[in-house]
């Protein structure tokens, strides 16, 4: 097991590094510049050549991509726009995104497998097929979009503050209120994030539950005289759950797209919207930090399924071929 | 004494193509100690007699008869008490022991299990109980393989586990679904012999069902033979064999191998099994049947009593009547 983990880890690193030559050239074959983002039109040429000195965008592109790598892991890779570490200012957004999308994974878990579970044990009723109708709108309609829309709603209804991670100018606040605050501004952009997982997951659990209830080890758990509650939540859920766990693994560049979207819109202090407007300002350093990271972080939510689904389920091991 | 009655059930299945007649009007009568063999071709209704027996049959419908054990009416007992004789007072064994186990518990947790569903005992009696359990049905060094998962064991040996789980409670009856179809011949006349130990052991009744004459010769005391969803003949095992009525049976029979002619090819009975979702009015068999009559096409021959236990279905007999 652990060598096979240990394997795997490896098999990481040369497609991490294939996607990092890839964004890489991608972002620099992309139009506009950093330099043209900073200053007007009317700056002398001599001084447009001294930045791009500066930046390293004078020399070929392999010889930047490597000088890149070499600041990245030395800790001396500043951004393009202030001048500040890029890890440092990573670092700084860590927070916000983690709890944004942590939250997010809880609510997709959380509400899908339930909703999947009772759509599976009442197949066809009117429940599971407005569960059904509900989802097909869920993974369909963009989040951005709905976003908005709930965003009007909320505020129009509630007259509360949706945007940001809390509510600005508001002093003498007690700790209560202090975390209430926190978490109605969780509420509404964790959900949205979670809106497309929920949907999708549900009815992925809804149809590997139904195809659990019809094998052989079913009938005979009922045989044994087990009630209909012991059958399906003991003996079939315990079954249905493993090909949701291999899910897992991609459920997290969906997350990340989302992310930048979500926090976009909502203002909220993350790195997907730090990504979004590195982006908009070629700040090349962090854009490509930012996709090295999330490049890690698929492939590391890959292996982190594939090695849960090796302890849920007892019929893989990885042997020592 | 008589342990089961089965009179006039009849299950139906009501699918998109039609409705199945998978049993019809099926009769018969288990003894305490003694062992009953229904036989017939793959698809006449074996296992949907079983199921409906142990009211397990979710998709489909028992539209009539009676289930009597000891003097109970089992297809009108409330399901609380129904759970009790499944595994409790009737126990059922299947055709494939591999997907008859769940895949994601230990051999031990399921048995177990069965033991703790029905008796009021400790968990760690429980187990000791089912270590017991696993020595009596052969499984070598018991402690070891009750942490095994199903896919580890041998399909003898999942078979065994099987039968453990199915004797843990004494039950007066056993069901077993063609029980060694998928097992090797000398595998398969082991797990006869461990059955019929303990049968004499716990004077249990057993349901043998299978499509294979030669276990039926081994093993059972009366056989009963289905075709089509019907009993077409009933009789004690030495008179079947020896002098079989219906012209099935007959069939049958002469499909069996003969050691001492060796004929260079096996007999088959010529024509097809019709189809449960629209049998022909008369007898079922009128068109594979080399006696047929005009009234055969015409009229639903009954199962009569020939006299000496011996009860056919066919109108060749009835008209001695
Ligand atoms: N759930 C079901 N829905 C529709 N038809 C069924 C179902 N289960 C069994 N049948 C039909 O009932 C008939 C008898 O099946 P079965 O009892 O399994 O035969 P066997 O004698 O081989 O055990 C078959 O024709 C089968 O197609
Ligand atoms: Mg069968």
């Amino acid at each position: 097991m652990t060598k096979y983990v240990l394997k795997r880890f490896l098999q990481c690193i040369p497609t991490l590094f294939g996607i990092t030559v890839i964004s890489f050239v991608i972002i620099h074959i992309a139009p506009g510049s950093p330099i043209g983002m900073q200053l007007n039109p009317k700056t002398s040429p001599k001084i447009v050549e001294e930045m791009r000195k500066n930046y390293d965008l004078d020399k070929p592109l392999h010889i930047q991509y490597f000088l890149w790598l070499k600041k990245l892991f030395s800790g001396r890779l500043y951004s393009f726009k202030d001048g500040k570490p890029v890890l440092q200012k990573i670092r700084e957004r860590l927070p916000a995104t983690l709890i944004l999308n942590i939250t997010s994974i809880l609510l997709i878990f959380g509400f899908a497998i339930p909703l999947g579970v009772f759509s599976a044990t009442h197949r066809y009723s009117f429940l599971d097929n407005l569960g059904t109708l509900l989802a097909y709108i869920g993974i369909s309609i963009p989040g951005f979009w709905l976003a908005y829309i709930l965003i009007l709603g909320v505020v129009k209804l509630s007259g509360m503050p949706v945007l940001g991670m809390r509510t600005f100018a508001v002093e003498g606040l007690r700790f209560l209120e202090l975390a209430l605050d926190r978490i109605w501004h969780l509420v509404l952009p964790s959900l949205i994030l979670a809106i497309g997982g929920i949907a999708g997951i549900s009815r992925y659990m809804r149809s590997s539950m139904l195809e659990v209830i019809r094998q052989d080890y079913i009938r005979t758990a009922y045989a044994k005289g087990l009630t209909e509650d012991e059958v399906y939540y003991k003996h079939a859920l315990r079954n249905a759950l493993l090909p949701i766990i291999t899910i897992f693994g991609f459920l997290i560049p969906g997350l990340i797209g989302g992310s930048v979207i979500v926090e976009t819109v909502f203002a909220w202090p993350g790195i997907g919207r730090l990504a979004y407007q590195s982006v908009l300002s070629r700040d090349y350093p962090t854009v490509m930090t930012i996709m090295t990271i999330s490049a890690f972080l698929t492939l590391f939510g890959t292996l982190v399924a594939d090695i849960l689904y090796a302890v849920a389920d007892p019929r893989i091991r990885y042997g020592t071929k | 004494m008589k342990v089961l009655e089965v009179r006039g059930l009849t299950t139906r299945f009501y699918t998109l193509e039609g409705v199945v007649k998978a049993v019809e009007n099926v009769s018969f009568e288990m003894w305490g100690g003694k062992t009953l063999g229904l036989v017939g071709e793959s698809g006449c209704g074996k296992t949907v007699t079983a199921l409906s027996i142990m009211r397990l049959i979710p998709q489909g419908e028992i539209v009539s008869g009676n289930v009597r054990y000891k003097g109970r009416e089992l297809l009108k007992l409330p399901e609380g008490e129904m759970r009790r004789i499944r595994g409790g007072e009737i126990a059922m064994i299947f055709q494939e022991p591999l997907l008859s186990l769940n895949p994601v518990f230990t051999i031990g947790n399921q048995i177990v299990e069965a033991i703790v569903v029905h008796k009021r005992t400790s968990r760690m009696e429980a187990e000791s109980f089912m270590i017991k359990l696993l020595e009596l049905v052969g499984i070598p060094s018991p402690r070891e393989m009750a942490g095994c998962y199903p896919h580890q064991l041998s399909g003898g040996m999942r078979q065994r586990v099987m039968i453990a789980m199915a004797i843990s409670t004494q039950p007066s009856v056993l069901i077993a679904d063609e029980p060694t179809t998928a097992l090797d011949v000398t595998i398969a006349s082991q797990i006869l012999e461990l059955m019929r130990e303990l049968q004499s052991k716990f004077k249990m009744s057993i349901l043998l069902i299978t499509h294979d004459l030669g276990v039926i010769a081994e093993m059972a005391d009366a056989v009963a033979v289905m075709y089509a969803g019907e009993i077409v003949e009933c009789a004690e095992v030495g008179h079947l064999f020896k002098k079989p009525l219906h012209p099935y049976t007959k069939g049958l029979l002469e499909c069996l191998p003969d050691p001492v002619r060796r004929e260079t090819y096996l007999k088959t009975i010529p024509g097809h099994v019709p189809d449960l979702r629209n049998l022909p009015s008369g007898c079922n068999f009128q068109d594979r049947c080399p006696y047929a009559i005009q009234v055969c096409k015409e009229a639903k021959p009954h199962l009569v009593d020939v006299g000496s236990g011996t009860f056919v279905s066919c109108h060749l007999y009835q008209e001695e009547l």
